[in-house]
């Protein structure tokens, strides 16, 4: 709780809770920042009531306290350029908007308004994280920093805290689809690094090779997001892509994984590798 | 010379005992007469810098401390009038005017004896005297530290008793301006600020203020009537901020205009201002409820919001181009919240401007499930996952209730 | 002593007979030396009148006649020796004296040409023969020479100028100047040279450099002609050794360097020196000819030649020229004869004389004969500008050009037609007159019919409003004022400065304004123009506004009216009634279409979800507005519904037309859609709220074909149904039983199975009937089957199981992933 160490997402410099700085209100003329831990009954050091907000100590910038107290989770979403990330990140938040995710009662909140303007503007490369929790009524809120970044560049120190990976694969550049579209096939380069954490390996665009599966197929109905995560239909796809990624070939496969396909155009099994991840994350927690 | 001594003393003794008589009856006169016109005589007890414009209550502290200043006093006095050596800016002592009426120094042999003699029985007598009043002494500073203390602790025990008796009852002194507890300030009515009227060194049921004028020090005894403000940013506080317990509820989302239309539909027509204050129930059940106005898409300086008992979100359903998307503004405030004190507070949702929804069953549900309908239902998760207990209403329904639900909410807690 | 015939005859017969006595020389008559013998002296004059009688020299007869005449006085002179030698000191004082004139004559030269010695013996007067000059010429040590032959160099352009300039140069001529400048290479200058020695001298600035400077000018002239420059250095040569004549032939002879002369003229100084040098006497006249020649005045130059006597080529020179001005005279006549029958011709023949003879006559036989006038000039106004146009003069001979005046001011002198006058002045009547001239001499002219600059107003605009128009117009410049007036009336309607008001109209009345401008002398032609005038505006009461697809359709009746404008209502309360201004009809809303003809079509999108519009029709600054109409919705559909089969549910997708924000979905399994109320169906409201956020998605998985429809619900109605279909595929659903390895799997379906095989896959699910290890085969043909299989001990777990239906469009239901895997 209060000891337990939390990774400035900002920075990923490790400190605990209460390391953080805080700043006295204005009544306190310009006072440096003191840490969380001389807070005396919630006052500053001069008796007054501190302003809400608590810094990294590294490197000054806001880590709200939900991320901190919770603590959150460093999640990173890497795939080739084009691959559908930042769509994907998009069409996931808005499943918890207005979609399925949000029939199931979970409820997803954008933290800080630098998370909200990275939401804003998802095309623009860059490794600031965004945070976010998702909450529902009777579990405790988990909290994530998601972190898009492309698969020949990710910093290793964002690699090395992450909790867990969405690793997303654009199913027109796996050699067996390009041979069966008449592409010529393209080089395949090798993830530069291991996986350690769960990965879930996401094959998007599915709306273009939907009709590659057969009627019965998973791939071919919509998700039961409405009741949150379900394991039999996870598995259900789980099954099914990895034997099409097995038949495609040009994805070496890591050992904590679980493989989806979603389309973020049609809003199809969009929510599922992150309620995956979710449910992973709170297993291991507890 | 053992028969010079014997008459010597023979002389002596007359005039020793002469001097000791007039000296025991003059001090001890000068003793009782600076005990009895001390008041007048002595300066006031005025009170000390840092503390509240009002005079110190005599029996708290100073009885005591007169005590030795007296019989230092008497004892000086006694000095002076008797022995003390000549000094050219005294009066003379009595023993200073033998000295000096005639030249007793150039007297010498056995004239001599006879003013030393009365000397010594000066001194004597003086000793006496002072042993005598530090025995009196003894005793009246018994006295007096038996009452100073039965006086403090008096005291200190009805402050105590106030201070419980408000925690019981839920009264917390807010100020809406500095947006903390703070401790309320009373003002004479000569215009000097008593910070911390309480029943203690300068009154027990109540203290004398510089002016003259006597205040209470006991909301029992009448403080509440006093005009009360903030201890830190002097602001006003309401009257009844003393006998009323205060619930804090901040007002937002929505546009100004929805906003102030809600408010003026509870409040009735008001200057806009950022807090209005409010008093609603009836007896043992009456609160003092402060709305919050608030403006503006940031909740940073929001401080009021650790005060919240709970949150009223105005919700426009079909919102103008200008105006904040309602989840975001709860995102907002949440954060906000969380980083002040948690979301473990009601929340009451009220929609401004629908179509007539249908009349029948639990209306907050209806109006979630006309939410949910009309594609809200990131709101209502959100609602829902953050607050302990949520509940809806419309604005034209009747704008009190979001308020009383709230208040209920509160206090049954 | 050898007696030659032919010198004898030269030297003593030819000059006897042209005047010479022989008593002069009797040493010469008798072939003497000056010292002879006794025995000589004798021989002589026995020998010498025998030989006069001979076949040869009998020819000369008046010669020989002489001889023998004088031989006696000749015998007593040379007899006599004391005589002898008085005669040879006689003879000796001759030749000297000769010797000396002819020294004086020489003036240093080495030779006398042949008319020289001729002069000579002309001007003695017969008191030296020619021999006698020769034999002078050689006691002198000159000989007899004629002179090379100088060319006839011209004098080049600008000649004088660069004496000038020369002037200021420490050169002496230009020879100099060339040889000497460090740029410059004497004859062979380049103008590249020149330029740079230009560019050189750009830096100075004082009267040598500026004297340089023209100087180069003149070179790089004279150096762009091949053989130009040194023509220019001959010349200057020439001219240099002709001014050093005054100072004898030495002179010339040491100005003739040999340099100098073979860069310019030849390469033997002394032949040029000398030729210089016999012609000295000749250059000032010659100049004088040759000037004449050049300037055509041929008499003048003969008169020059004729005037002097005149060597051999000279005189041919001159009667060549005495011949060509005979003709030429001679033609001055013809011209003149054939003035009156052929102007044209005579005009042509005094032109061609003019080309080589400079003579008043030609003048005058050329003013004689003036060029015609041109047949026909006309003057167009076009906008604000004339053009003159004339047809050629008919005269050919020379070079015609027109001059064209208006009125006394000349326009062009050497116009073209068409020339175009952009000066005309305006509001006067202009007249044009273009006159032809041979060779500048002005001849006939011609004149065009008057015409006149009158422009018309401009801007002019007509304003109408209710009971008045109102014109306006901006007058040209120099114009008086404008006048108006209307068709149908006579009077002229008052004008003021820049416009006119017409009050007298009646409202809807067509007229038709003429404005034309009044010059000082003229009026313009004027500008019609139509107009009708407004009235009160009629209220519009039958809008009908109804919405199809994403378009409204409007139709009223037009009143009468300027226009009428559709505005958008936001304001009920605040439009007012009756005729009122136009900004106060304004406040009803904006517009959203305007329209004269009855009808217009307005984009759903333009009228931003309100629906209520009301007409208001204008007329000029007043409007008065109609009743508003609420859009008529009605019929309002959606379009594009598509439904998309996503396993057992049907995901349904349109396109929302404007103002639906309901609508209600029907379906029905089995058969088609008749209307909304249809009992077998089912339905369901679906808000545009809900559609956008979360899509529409209905169950249908029961075998067999779905219908589904979808209507807009608005104004307490339904709109028209848009209808789809999805068929359901037949399903077949299986499942299996078993522990650990040995299981059985059991299969039914809704119609007849076709045969299903369960495959089994190590590690990986198969996905295909052909991607993995049959393992049991449930043949068809009923509703159920049953098959029992084991898979196989030695296969690695995890085996993943599948059935497949070898029908591609049965729906095969798979169950619970988990139990397709065995460990």
């Amino acid at each position: 709780m209060i000891g337990d160490a939390v990774i400035c997402p900002y920075c990923r410099t490790r400190c605990s809770a209460d390391q953080l700085l805080m700043s006295c209100g204005p009544l306190c003329a310009s006072a440096p920042p003191f840490p969380a831990k001389t807070l005396r009954r919630n006052r500053c050091p001069h008796g007054r009531v501190p302003l809400a907000r608590r810094v990294c100590p590294a490197c000054g910038r806001a880590v709200p306290r939900e991320y901190a107290e919770a603590p959150g989770r460093a999640i990173v979403v890497v795939g080739e350029r084009e691959a559908g990330k930042s769509t994907w990140i998009s069409a996931a938040v808005r499943q918890f908007e207005t979609g399925e995710a949000a029939l199931a009662g979970l409820s997803l909140h954008l933290l800080g308004e630098s998370s909200r303007n990275r939401y804003a503007d998802l095309r623009t490369p860059t490794t600031e994280p965004m945070l976010m929790s998702i909450r529902s009524v009777s579990a405790k809120p988990a909290v994530l920093a998601l972190y898009e970044l492309p698969e020949d560049d990710c910093p290793p120190d964002i690699m090395a805290t992450a909790a867990g990976v969405v690793r997303v694969i654009d199913p027109m550049w796996l050699p067996g689809v390009r041979t069966l579209f008449g592409l010529e096939p393209r080089p395949t380069r090798p993830a530069p690094w291991a996986h350690h954490v769960p990965t879930a390996l996401t094959v998007s665009k599915l709306d273009l090779i939907r009709d590659m599966f057969t009627h019965g197929s998973p791939l071919r109905r919509p998700g039961l997001q409405d009741r949150g995560h379900v394991e039999s239909d996870s598995l259900d796809v789980h099954h099914e892509v990895e034997a099409w990624l097995a038949r495609w070939g040009g994805i070496d496969v890591p050992r904590d994984h679980r493989c989806f396909a979603l389309s973020a155009a049609d809003g199809q099994r969009v929510a599922e590798p992150l309620l995956w991840l979710l449910s992973r994350l709170r297993a291991t927690r507890t | 010379m053992g028969a010079l001594a014997v008459v010597g003393f023979v002389v002596l003794a007359p005039f020793a005992l002469v001097a000791f008589v007039v000296a025991f009856a003059a001090s001890t006169a000068i003793g009782v007469a600076t005990a009895v016109g001390s008041p007048t005589r002595l300066e006031p007890v005025a009170h000390r810098a840092g503390e509240d414009p009002a005079h110190r209550l005599y029996l708290a502290g100073p009885a005591f401390q007169d005590v030795w200043r007296l019989s230092g006093a008497a004892v000086l006095a006694t000095y002076h009038r008797l022995v003390a050596l000549p000094d050219e800016d005294l009066p003379d002592s009595m023993f200073a005017r033998m000295w000096r009426r005639r030249s007793i120094r150039n007297l010498d042999g056995p004239l001599v004896l006879p003013p030393a003699g009365l000397a010594g029985g000066y001194a004597l007598g003086f000793l006496t005297v002072t042993l005598l009043i530090a025995f009196v002494t003894a005793l009246h500073a018994v006295l007096a530290g038996t009452v100073v203390l039965a006086v403090r602790a008096t005291a200190c025990g009805l402050r105590w008793f106030e201070i419980i008796t408000l925690t019981l009852r839920g009264i917390t002194t807010e100020c809406g301006t500095c947006e903390q507890r703070a401790r309320p300030a009373f003002t004479c009515a000569c215009g000097r600020v008593h910070h911390n009227l309480v029943p203690g060194a300068q009154g027990v049921f109540r203290r004398t203020c510089l002016c003259g004028h006597r205040l209470p020090a006991l909301l029992l005894n009448g403080k509440h009537s006093l005009p009360a403000s903030c201890g830190r940013c002097h602001s006003p506080l309401p009257p009844l901020a003393q006998s009323v317990p205060a619930v804090h509820l901040p007002v937002v989302g929505g546009t100004t205009e929805g906003r102030s239309a809600f408010l003026h539909a509870v409040l009735s027509p008001r200057q806009p201002a950022p807090v209005h204050r409010i008093l609603l129930g009836e007896k043992n059940s009456r609160r003092l409820v402060h709305l919050y106005d608030t403006a503006g898409d940031t909740f940073e300086h929001a401080a009021f919001l650790g005060l919240a008992g709970g949150v009223i979100l105005v919700v426009d359903p079909f919102p103008g181009p200008g105006s904040t998307d309602p989840k975001l503004t709860l995102d907002r405030v949440t954060e906000s919240l969380t980083e002040l004190r948690g979301t473990a507070i009601p929340l009451a949702v009220v929609i401004t401007r629908t179509d007539a929804l249908p009349g029948t069953g639990d209306r907050s549900m209806t109006i979630r499930r006309w939410l949910l309908d009309h594609g809200r239902v990131d709101l209502v998760n959100t609602a829902q996952n953050h607050f302990t207990r949520v509940h809806y209403f419309v604005a034209a329904d009747d704008p009190w209730a979001p308020v009383h639900w709230l208040l209920g909410a509160f206090v049954t807690r | 002593m050898t007696f030659a015939e032919e010198s004898y005859v030269d030297d003593v017969l030819v000059p006897v007979r042209t005047g010479w006595s022989p008593h002069r020389n009797y040493f010469r008559v008798y072939r003497l030396p000056p010292h002879p013998r006794q025995a000589e002296v004798d021989a002589a004059l026995t020998d010498l009148p025998a030989r006069w009688g001979t076949l040869e020299l009998r020819l000369h007869a008046v010669a020989c006649e002489r001889l023998h005449a004088c031989h006696s006085t000749a015998v007593a002179v040379l007899g006599d020796p004391a005589a002898r030698t008085r005669h040879r000191e006689f003879v000796e004082q001759e030749h000297q004296a000769l010797v000396e004139v002819v020294r004086h004559r020489l003036h240093g030269a080495p030779a006398m040409t042949r008319d020289d010695v001729a002069a000579v013996v002309r001007v003695a007067g017969g008191r030296w023969s020619t021999p006698d000059v020769v034999a002078a010429l050689d006691a002198a040590g000159a000989v007899v020479r004629e002179p090379v032959p100088l060319p006839r160099i011209p004098r080049p352009k600008r000649w004088p100028t660069l004496r000038e300039h020369l002037a200021d140069l420490p050169h002496d001529s230009l020879w100099e100047y060339l040889s000497r400048t460090a740029e410059l290479r004497g004859a062979d200058t380049t103008p590249a040279e020149v330029e740079t020695r230009r560019q050189r001298l750009r830096v100075s600035r004082d009267r040598a450099a500026d004297a340089e400077r023209a100087v180069l000018a003149l070179v790089r002239l004279w150096a762009a002609t091949p053989g130009g420059l040194s023509a220019a250095l001959a010349h200057d040569l020439l001219a240099a050794l002709a001014a050093a004549t005054v100072c004898g032939y030495r002179a010339v002879r040491e100005l003739a360097t040999p340099q100098r002369c073979a860069a310019t003229l030849s390469t033997d100084p002394d032949a040029v020196a000398y030729a210089v040098w016999c012609a000295r006497e000749e250059a000032a006249w010659a100049e004088t000819y040759f000037e004449a020649v050049d300037a055509h005045r041929l008499p003048a130059a003969l008169d020059v030649l004729e005037s002097r006597p005149l060597p051999e080529s000279w005189a041919r020179v001159r009667d060549g020229l005495r011949a060509d001005l005979d003709r030429l005279r001679a033609s001055l006549t013809q011209a003149r004869e054939a003035e009156d029958a052929d102007p044209e011709d005579a005009a042509a023949r005094y032109l061609a004389i003019g080309r080589e003879l400079t003579d008043p006559a030609v003048d005058e036989g050329l003013r004689r004969c003036p060029a015609a006038a041109p047949p026909a000039v006309s003057a167009t106004v076009d906008g604000a500008a004339v053009v003159v146009d004339w047809q050629p003069s008919p005269s050919t001979a020379g070079n015609i050009t027109y001059r064209v005046c208006r009125g006394s001011t000349v326009l062009s002198e050497k116009a073209t037609a068409p020339l175009v006058d952009l000066e005309a002045p305006v509001g006067l009547p202009l007249t044009y007159t273009v006159t032809a001239a041979r060779d500048g001499a002005p001849g006939g002219a011609t004149s065009s019919e008057p015409v006149a600059v009158l422009p018309e107003v401009t801007d002019l605009r007509l304003v109408t409003e209710p009971g008045v128009v109102f014109g306006q117009w901006r007058l040209p410049p120099g114009a008086l004022r404008a006048v108006v007036r209307r068709t149908g009336s006579d009077s002229e309607v008052p004008v003021h400065e820049n416009g006119f008001t017409d009050r007298d109209v009646e409202p809807w009345t067509a007229y038709t304004y003429r404005v034309l401008v009044e010059y000082a002398a003229l009026r313009s032609h004027g500008i019609d123009i139509p107009v009708v005038c407004l009235g009160e505006p009629d209220v519009v009461t039958d809008l009908l506004a109804v919405a199809a697809g994403d378009v409204v359709d409007l139709t009223w009746t037009p009143p009468r009216g300027d226009e009428v404008e559709i505005r958008l209502l936001t304001s009920p309360e605040a439009a007012p009634a009756g005729v009122v201004r136009l900004d106060q009809a304004a406040v009803a809303g904006p517009v959203v279409a305007t329209s004269r003809c009855g009808r217009v079509r307005v984009p759903a999108a333009d009228l931003a979800g309100g629906r209520t519009l009301v007409p208001v029709t204008v007329s000029g600054p007043v409007a008065t507005i109609g009743t508003p109409v609420t859009v008529d919705i009605s019929s309002v559909h959606v379009t594009g519904l598509s439904a998309v089969r996503l396993g057992p549910q049907v995901q349904l997708s349109w396109h929302w037309p404007a103002w639906a924000r309901e609508v209600l979905v029907v379906w029905r399994h089995g058969g088609p859609l008749a209307d909304p109320a249809d009992p077998a169906a089912h339905r369901w409201r679906v808000t545009r709220t809900a559609y956008l956020s979360r899509g529409t998605r209905l169950n249908a998985a029961e075998p067999g074909s779905h219908w589904f429809g979808v209507c807009v619900v608005g104004d307490g109605q339904l709109g028209p149904l848009a209808t789809v279909e999805s068929p359901c595929p037949v399903q077949l659903r299986y499942r299996l039983h078993g522990r650990a390895r040995a299981l059985a799997v059991e299969v039914e379906c809704d119609a007849d199975l076709p045969d299903v095989v369960v495959l089994g896959k190590e590690a990986l699910r198969p996905l295909a009937p052909d991607d993995g290890v049959v393992l049991a085969t449930v043949p068809g043909g009923q509703r159920a089957g049953r098959a029992e299989f084991t898979v196989p001990a030695e296969w690695r777990g995890p085996v993943h199981l599948r059935a497949f239906a070898l029908d591609d469009s049965m729906w095969v239901c798979h169950p619970d992933p988990r139990d397709l895997v065995v460990r």
